[in-house]
């Protein structure tokens, strides 16, 4: 077994480690890093639990390697509230009650960001376009579509 | 006792050189990964080297001195939904609307076009877009650079005519013509929902002094290979694209196709939406290709 040295970025820290072959990047943000926020659910690009975002845009953690992450900026949920401050996105989704269990709630939320990171007037359609890919088996989608809504207006009034 | 997935070794060739080297080198258990959205589903375990070939710049769209369009094989799904010199774009168009069809928007983000090509599933969403287009398959094996017909490039369920170690380099569009639209659908067993395709078809047609000039048909799931309605296509030339003649055209794609029962549809639903895609999709490209 060869393993392989990865340097990225994660949540704004370096980090450099050695990976192995099989290794997935959802194994190690969440069995090295201990990022648990990071969720595995369906360990098939399903769910969307594990979404984090790749140099931006969200991708599944679960469908690529470690290795495939070296030079990359990584961003988990653990990475988006600044030294205790909660991010508008998950502002929102308290204000909003639009978690229940929580388990999607990361993931959604990190596929909303790419989202308005590109995007800070999105449609409803577009919204629920994003989140596609996140399954949530509490609530349903209303919620955390208004929350994102809520959360783009937010950001746009914080732009101003 | 299964071994389960356990690749020894993962190589990032900084190449296409050095990416084919490593997969002739290594032989039998040496595989590619681009995206890993499939391969990290599959997880198979006879895989000893991975050779990614995410890092080779096969990732640029060009447009080609005389006319036609270059995607290289990495260009991830997403990329090409949004590409706005493909979008809407004459027979390139369909590559787009079958891109947003695909996966989730985090599948998207990591799936190639090389990818789904390469891996011959007979619902790959890009492979019946790109059969529609009449697109050529670039590869590049052992002192080898091969032009394969997109037609020429399946062989069966997971099956291709590629070696095992000859990569995808690129896709090769032709141009668009004026008059050409095409369009895509795809039927899904919950219409919002990640799935594969139960149905699909992608139709390119050209239009000259109110007649179709040229049409291709292609269809998804419902062969063995995603394949062509080609008696479907040809019954269009010469022909205004009437209701009925789009129905017509529809039952006799529906007729051409070679479906088989499995666990989203049965062979005949599968026939029978064969018939309405294919008369849906008609009638949106010609649609387009009036507007």
């Amino acid at each position: 077994m060869t393993a392989s040295r990865v340097s990225m970025v994660v949540n704004g820290a370096r980090r450099e480690l050695l990976v192995e072959p099989h290794e997935r990047l959802v194994d190690i943000l969440r069995g090295r890093l201990g990022l648990l926020g990071v969720k595995e659910g369906c360990g098939e690009g399903e769910c969307g639990t594990c979404t984090v975002l790749l140099d931006g845009k969200a991708v599944s953690s679960c469908l690529m390697l470690a290795a495939q992450a070296d030079g990359c900026e990584i961003l988990t949920i653990e990475g988006l509230s600044a030294e205790g401050t909660l991010h508008p996105l998950q502002e929102a989704f308290i204000r909003e009650a639009a978690i229940q269990c929580g388990y999607c709630t990361p993931g959604m939320i990190l596929a909303a960001k790419a989202l308005l990171d590109r995007e800070l007037d999105p449609s409803e359609g577009a919204v629920r376009r994003a989140i596609s890919g996140n399954i949530c088996r509490c609530t349903g989608y209303d919620k955390p579509v208004k929350a994102i809504l809520a959360a783009a207006r937010q950001m746009r009034e914080d732009a101003r | 006792m299964t071994r389960g997935f356990a690749p020894e070794e993962y190589a990032a060739p900084q190449s296409v050189e050095e990416a084919v080297r490593l997969l002739v080198d290594h032989g039998p258990g040496a595989g590619v990964i681009a995206g890993g959205t499939d391969l990290l589903v599959r997880r198979p375990e006879e895989l000893e080297l991975l050779v990614d070939v995410s890092r080779l710049g096969l990732d640029g769209v060009e447009e080609e001195e005389r006319g036609g369009l270059r995607v290289g094989a990495c260009v991830t799904a997403a990329a090409l939904e949004e590409d706005v010199r493909v979008v809407g774009r004459g027979c390139w168009g369909v590559l787009s609307e079958a891109a947003a069809a695909l996966g989730t928007p985090t599948v998207r983000n990591r799936a190639t076009l090389g990818g789904n090509l390469s891996n011959g599933s007979p619902a790959a969403d890009l492979a019946v877009a790109v059969l529609a287009a009449e697109g050529k398959v670039e590869t590049a094996g052992s002192g080898i650079r091969r032009f394969i017909p997109i037609e020429k490039l399946f062989r069966g369920p997971g099956q291709t005519c590629l070696h095992p170690d000859e990569i995808v380099v690129a896709v090769h569009l032709p141009p668009p013509q004026v008059g050409e639209a095409g369009a895509f659908l795809k039927l899904r067993r919950h219409q919002t929902a990640v799935d594969i395709a139960t149905v699909s078809t992608a139709v390119v047609v050209r239009m000259e002094g109110g007649e179709c000039r040229h049409a291709r048909i292609a269809l998804g799931a419902v062969a063995g290979t995603p394949m062509l309605a080609t008696e479907a296509a040809s019954f269009l030339t010469g022909k205004e694209l009437t209701a009925d003649v789009v129905r017509q055209a529809g039952e006799i794609a529906a007729r051409e196709a070679r479906p088989i029962d499995d666990i989203r549809a049965s062979a005949s639903y599968r026939r029978q939406m064969v018939a309405v895609l294919v008369r849906r999709a008609l009638e949106t490209a010609w649609g387009r290709c009036r507007a």
